[in-house]
């Protein structure tokens, strides 16, 4: 099994799941029913965090497929560029449903700003999806394709394409080294913050609330939207250093368990009802314990991307 | 040296703009 099969496998999830959430969100608006707006929250919230495993297996299967002598690059070129506007939005979407979903945990009060918010960047990734869905068919289904009958595609301006965005970072020497730094900075951001809720969790600290822990998470999502942004700089820039890393693969695995554990520390009952003086339940531990874990490995696995993988 | 100025100053003004945004998502939350 290759990279390609998995992205096969994966490759459905964005625009489906979108579709998914997108009528879930439009049913919770009539019925006025918290609930129902919570799971919403929570469908688009882990959408854009399956579109992580399901983008970056899209880069692994492009660099299987650049010595395929089959396949017209123009096609894949084109899945590409609209696979990242899709992922630009998925992402956005994702974080204003989780800033909408740890709000909702504080105030028991559904902010309509920002579920209006999500309901219309959720639509636009949704069309934006749906037109990289639509394009990655045509890659081996070029009978699909209208501009095949001509042999030319449309395509977008070079500054807007993955490779015109790769260029574009490579030109330029100082862009690296600073997004090096920022990723840095935002890998503390979450981590400090992660690691101070998730202890809370595990049972340290009794003599404070894990809601005030919980307060801390915004700063933890900032960091992930840093690292997001720099990450994505990386891949974008340099995408052979990554697509076959197997240190990469993993780095992935983990922030999907990691971004799972940061959903059930925002809004699940468990850890919420933790009062001062009390020790959380087993199965909140436990998810205190992934988390760590899940987050240490994504650090671990980040960093040994030249030394398991074949990064730099 | 001045590949490391540009550096710093790109980290800098892109923390200060971090920075106030979770400024901005806390005061919302203690509204």
């Amino acid at each position: 099994m290759t990279m390609t099969h998995i992205h096969l496998l994966l490759n459905h999830i964005p625009t489906i799941g979108t579709a998914l959430a997108l009528g879930l969100l439009v049913i919770s608006f009539f019925r006025r029913n918290d609930d129902l707006r919570r799971v919403s929250l929570e469908v688009v919230y882990v959408i854009a965090l399956m579109t992580f495993p399901a983008y970056l297996s899209g880069v692994s299967a492009q660099q299987i497929l650049i010595e395929h002598p089959d396949i017209n690059q123009v096609f894949v070129d084109a899945h590409q560029d609209a696979a990242l506007w899709s992922f630009l939005f998925m992402q956005i979407s994702g974080a204003a449903a989780w800033l909408a979903l740890w709000k909702y945990r504080r105030t028991a009060r559904m902010s309509q700003a920002l579920m209006a918010t999500v309901l219309l960047l959720s639509t636009l990734a949704f069309a934006v999806s749906a037109r990289a869905a639509n394009l990655g068919g045509e890659i081996r289904h070029t009978e699909i394709a209208a501009e095949a009958a001509t042999g030319e595609l449309a395509t977008d301006p070079a500054w807007i394409t993955a490779k015109g965005l790769g260029r574009a970072i490579t030109d330029r020497v100082y862009v690296w080294p600073a997004s090096e730094a920022l990723h840095f900075i935002g890998l503390f951001l979450i981590f400090g913050v992660v690691l101070l809720v998730n202890l809370r969790m595990l049972g340290f600290m009794q003599s404070i609330a894990f809601s005030a822990f919980h307060r801390l998470l915004p700063w933890a999502a900032l960091g992930l939207a840093v690292n997001t942004i720099t990450g994505m700089i990386f891949v974008t820039a340099t995408p052979d250093q990554y697509g076959q890393n197997i240190s990469f693969l993993w780095k992935i695995v983990f922030l999907v368990v990691a971004g799972l554990s940061l959903l059930y520390a925002t809004v699940f009952e468990g850890p919420w009802h933790v009062e001062a003086g009390k020790s959380a339940p087993l199965r909140v531990k436990i998810a205190g314990a992934t988390a760590i874990l899940s987050w240490g490995l994504v650090m671990y696995f980040g960093r040994m991307l030249p030394f398991l993988g074949n990064a730099f | 040296m001045q590949l490391a100025a540009i550096v710093t100053v790109i980290v800098i003004i892109t923390s200060v703009i971090v920075y106030a945004l979770g400024v901005a998502i806390d005061r919302d939350t203690e509204a």
